[in-house]
C-alpha cells in the first residue's frame, strides 16, 4: 500500500513521428504486445507500487483511451475512495483555450485534484514507455537523497530499439545528482536519457504549475525544469530494466519485436509485478492442423491456420491456411487470406488482406496499413 | 425493502462429481477446468448474464473454497450490478438446528429467505455441472406462453441413451403427462436436463411441504416433479436448443474438450451473442518459440510452448519444454512440462510439474494426473492411470 504517492499520467502527448498510428487514437492507446495498450505499462507500474489515486490527462483522440481504461476496474482503480480520475480538455471553465494549449495548461486542469489530495508525493509520467519499474524503490531513493525532483533515466549505450534519439540527456555526479541536462535531437555525448518519469512533493508540483500558469509557461522541461535547475535539487534514478520508447513508427515496430525475446517478455510480464489490461473475454486461440507458428506471440480469440513467424498477432485475428505472416504486427481483428503474404508489415485494427496480396517492408521501414483498410491483389 | 425481480436463478453448484475422481478431490465439479480457459460453472453464469438474469444464488456445499473465491461478487460475468449480483449460498446454521443440503430441492428450500428478498414471479433452477449454452429468456418466454406451472428443459437423446435418463412423456402440445426415471422401454426420448423454471409462489409451498416430509429424499427429479405431476399441475417440456455436453466422467470430459478441436465443432465459444465469460488473469499472450510446433490445438494466454503440441487443449500459464511431445491431451492452468517428455491422451490438472524425460500415457485410455502432483525425472505414468492430487511420481 502506498498512501504517500499519487500518480499523474500525461496521456496528451503528441508525436508526429508516429504518423498514422496516432491518427485515430492517442499514443497512450496504441496497441502493444498482442493485448496491451501503451498506457497499461505506466498505469500498472503505478498500481503495483500501491498508488491508488491516479489522474489521467487526455488531450486529443482519446476515445480509444477512455474506452480502454474505463472506470479503471481492470487495474483495481474503480474504488469508492480515490481511483482513476480522467482530465479531458474543457474540464475547467476557466481555460482560455479550451483544448489544452500545452502540457502545463493541461496540468493546470489537475490543480484542484492535486490540492484536494492527501498524498505527500506525486509521480508524474508519460505513457509512451514500455517498462516494468518499481516506483516504490524510486520514491525511497528520492526521500533518501532529500531531492526536490527525481528523474528516471536509462542508459542508451548499445540501445538499438529506441531508434529516436531526440530527448533530454543528463549528466550526474557520483551520487546520481543531476549536474547537467540538455535537449538533443541526435545521439548525445551523455548516454543517460530521461524517461519522463518524475517524483516530487505534491506541494512543489502545485507551486510549479501555478507559477507556469501565471507566466504563461508551456513546456514542462524547457519552461519549468530548466529555469529552476539551479534552485532545485534534481536527482537521477537509473532504471536498469528493459526500456521500449514508442517514439516513431520504426520504434513502435522494434519495441513490439523486442517482446519476442524471452528475456524481455519474462521481465515485463512474468515477475511479481503484473501488467494489467482490459480483457475482451475472447476464447483461447485455435490452431488448425496445418498451422505453422514459430517465435510469435498469439492472443486469445485468434484462429491460426497458416504460417506465422516472428510476429505478434493481436486478439480475434484470423490467419487462413496458405497465408504467410512474417516479422509483422497484426492488430486486433485482422484477417489474412489464403495466398496472401505479409513481411515487415504493421496492420492496424480490422485490416483485411485478401488472396494473393503481398506486402513487404523492412525493419527500418515497415509497411503500415491503416485501420479498417482492405488490401486486394 | 423488496427489490422485485421477475426471475431469480438458483444454481446448484454443490455437486461432488465423484466420477471425475482425482480432478474433484480438492474442488467441486463446477470448478473443474474445461476448454482452454473456462470452468464448468462459467457456462450457467454466462448464460444468466446473456439471458438478462442478474440475480443468481450459487448453492455450494462440497469443497466450496475455490468456487467461493472464484465467483466473488460475479464481476467477470457482469453480474455485479446495482440491484442484482451473484451470491454464494452455502448451508448455514439457523436457530438451534442447521443442515447440510439434503438434496437439490432442500438446497432451494433452505434459501427461501434469499429468494423471498426478490419477490420473484419465477425461479429457474440450474445445474452447475454441465457444459451448456442456452438462452434462458427464450425458455421463460415459452413458460409464460404455455401458462405453465413448471417447465423442464429436455434434451432429445437416442432411444438407447433414453434408458439412462429421466424421461418426460409428453402429449402433442409438449405437456408432460408422465415422468419415468431410467425406463427399460422408453416411450419418449425427451431427457430431463435438471433445468427447471417454476412459478415461485407454487413451488415455494411444495418445497416447504417436501422439507417436512421425512420420507422424501428432497430431490427435484425424485420427489418434487412427480408430486407436481400427481397433482395435475401444468408441466411442459421445453425442447433445448444449444450446445450441451455431459462432462461427468473422465472420458466424457476428455471427449468434450477434444470436440472443441474439430473444425466442424458445433460450438463457437467466441460467439458474440452467447459469449462465455470467465475470470481473467493478467497474463501476456502465449508465446510459441522457434523450436515449437503447434497443430490442431487450443492455447490460452500466458503459455510458453517450446515443444510439440498436437490435438491439445492448453489452459493459461502452461509451459511445455523443448523436445517434449504432447498429444491428444488437456493440460490445465500453470502446469509445467519440462524437456523431452512424451504425453499422450492425458488430463493433467492445475499446478502439476512433469520433470524431464517423463512418459505419461500411451494414447489408449485417458491418463489423469491430479492437482499439484510432481512426476520426477524419467517417471513413467502408465496408460489409463489415475493419479490423485499431491502425488510424487517416480
Amino acid at each position: 500500500m502506498n498512501n504517500r504517492m499519487l500518480g499523474i499520467i500525461n496521456a496528451g502527448e503528441e508525436n508526429r513521428k508516429l504518423r498514422d498510428l496516432v491518427r485515430s487514437r492517442s499514443l497512450s492507446a496504441l496497441p502493444v504486445g498482442g493485448r496491451y495498450r501503451a498506457v497499461d505499462f505506466l498505469l500498472s507500474n503505478m498500481v503495483n507500487a500501491g498508488i491508488k489515486n491516479i489522474g489521467l490527462l487526455t488531450r486529443r483522440n482519446y476515445d480509444s483511451l477512455l474506452s480502454h481504461v474505463g472506470s479503471g476496474k481492470a487495474y483495481g482503480l474503480s474504488r469508492k475512495n480515490d481511483g482513476l480520475y480522467i482530465f479531458p480538455p474543457y474540464i475547467t471553465g476557466s481555460s482560455p483555450t479550451g483544448e489544452y494549449a500545452s502540457v502545463m495548461d493541461g496540468l493546470r486542469g489537475t490543480l484542484n485534484f492535486l490540492k484536494k489530495a492527501k498524498e505527500e508525493y506525486v509521480l508524474l509520467g508519460r505513457s509512451y514507455v514500455v517498462f516494468n519499474a518499481d516506483f516504490n524503490d524510486m520514491l525511497k531513493k528520492h526521500i533518501k537523497a532529500d531531492a526536490d525532483i527525481t528523474v528516471m533515466y536509462y542508459d542508451v549505450t548499445g540501445d538499438e530499439t529506441n531508434v529516436d534519439f531526440d530527448g533530454v540527456y543528463m549528466k550526474t555526479d557520483e551520487d546520481d545528482t543531476i549536474t547537467n541536462m540538455c535537449y538533443s535531437e541526435v545521439k548525445h555525448r551523455s548516454n543517460k536519457k530521461n524517461m519522463d518519469v518524475y517524483i516530487m512533493k505534491r506541494t512543489l508540483l502545485i507551486d510549479l504549475i501555478e507559477d507556469a500558469v501565471a507566466h504563461n509557461k508551456k513546456h514542462f522541461f524547457f519552461d519549468v525544469i530548466i529555469p529552476n535547475f539551479d534552485r532545485l535539487k534534481i536527482q537521477g534514478y537509473e532504471f536498469k530494466g528493459y526500456v521500449g520508447c514508442i517514439t516513431s513508427v520504426e520504434a513502435y515496430y522494434n519495441v513490439n519485436m523486442d517482446l519476442l525475446k524471452s528475456e524481455v517478455t519474462e521481465e515485463l510480464f512474468c515477475g511479481d509485478r503484473p501488467i494489467y489490461t482490459k480483457t475482451a473475454d475472447g476464447s483461447p486461440a485455435k490452431y488448425g492442423s496445418n498451422a505453422s507458428v514459430s517465435n510469435s506471440l498469439i492472443s486469445s480469440g485468434c484462429e491460426i491456420n497458416g504460417t506465422v513467424e516472428n510476429s505478434i498477432i493481436f486478439r480475434e485475428s484470423k490467419i487462413d491456411e496458405g497465408a504467410v505472416v512474417k516479422n509483422s504486427i497484426v492488430m486486433a481483428e485482422g484477417f489474412i487470406a489464403q495466398g496472401a503474404d505479409i513481411d515487415h508489415t504493421i496492420l492496424d485494427r480490422h485490416v483485411k488482406v485478401y488472396s494473393n496480396a503481398h506486402l513487404a517492408g523492412s525493419s527500418n521501414h515497415p509497411v503500415f496499413i491503416p485501420k479498417g483498410a482492405s488490401i486486394n491483389e | 425493502m423488496i427489490n422485485k425481480k421477475e426471475i431469480v436463478a438458483m444454481l446448484l453448484a454443490g455437486g461432488q462429481g465423484s466420477r471425475l475422481y482425482a480432478l474433484t478431490q480438492k474442488k467441486a465439479k463446477p470448478a473443474v477446468s474445461y476448454g482452454g480457459k473456462y470452468k464448468i460453472i462459467d457456462f450457467p453464469l454466462s448464460n444468466c448474464s446473456n439471458s438478462g438474469i442478474d440475480t443468481v444464488g450459487v448453492l455450494t456445499q462440497y469443497e466450496p473454497l475455490e468456487l467461493n473465491s472464484y465467483i466473488g461478487t460475479g464481476g467477470p460475468w457482469d453480474l455485479d450490478s446495482l440491484t442484482g449480483g451473484a451470491y454464494v449460498l452455502p448451508p448455514y446454521v439457523r436457530g438451534e438446528t442447521g443442515n447440510w443440503y439434503r438434496g437439490t430441492a432442500d438446497a432451494i428450500y433452505q434459501n427461501i429467505n434469499f429468494i423471498d428478498n426478490y419477490d420473484p414471479d419465477y425461479i429457474i433452477v440450474l445445474s452447475g455441472d454441465q457444459i451448456c449454452t442456452m438462452d434462458y429468456e427464450k425458455m421463460l418466454q415459452y413458460h409464460k406462453e404455455k401458462g405453465a406451472d413448471c417447465t423442464i428443459s429436455v434434451l432429445n437423446v437416442t432411444y438407447e441413451e433414453a434408458k439412462r435418463f429421466g424421461i418426460m412423456n409428453t402429449d402433442d402440445d409438449n405437456r408432460i403427462y408422465e415422468f419415468e426415471e431410467k425406463p427399460a422401454e422408453p416411450k419418449s426420448t425427451k431427457a430431463s436436463m435438471g433445468l427447471y423454471i417454476f412459478n415461485y409462489k407454487l413451488i415455494r409451498q411444495y418445497l416447504i411441504d417436501d422439507a417436512n416430509d421425512p420420507d422424501s429424499s428432497h430431490d427435484f427429479g425424485m420427489n418434487i416433479i412427480p408430486r407436481l405431476l400427481e397433482e395435475g399441475k401444468k408441466m411442459y417440456a421445453y425442447d433445448f436448443e444449444g450446445y450441451w455436453r455431459d462432462v461427468g466422467t473422465i472420458d466424457s470430459l476428455w471427449e468434450a474438450n477434444m470436440e472443441l478441436l474439430d473444425p466442424n465443432s458445433p460450438v463457437d465459444l467466441n460467439d458474440e451473442r452467447m459469449k462465455i465469460y470467465t475470470r481473467n488473469y493478467a497474463l501476456p499472450p502465449h508465446f510459441v518459440t522457434k523450436e515449437a510446433s503447434v497443430k490442431n490445438s487450443i492455447l490460452a494466454d500466458g503459455c510458453l510452448i517450446e515443444g510439440e503440441v498436437e490435438n491439445c487443449v492448453i489452459h493459461p500459464g502452461v509451459k511445455i519444454g523443448k523436445g517434449s511431445v504432447v498429444k491428444n491431451s488437456v493440460i490445465m492452468s500453470n502446469t509445467v512440462v519440462r524437456e523431452n517428455c512424451k504425453i499422450d491422451k492425458a488430463l493433467i490438472d492445475e499446478e502439476v510439474v512433469i520433470e524431464k524425460e517423463c512418459t505419461v500415457g500411451e494414447g489408449q485410455e485417458v491418463t489423469v494426473i491430479g492437482y499439484h502432483s510432481v512426476a520426477l525425472e524419467k517417471a513413467v505414468v502408465e496408460d489409463g492411470a489415475m493419479v490423485y492430487p499431491d502425488t510424487i511420481l517416480h
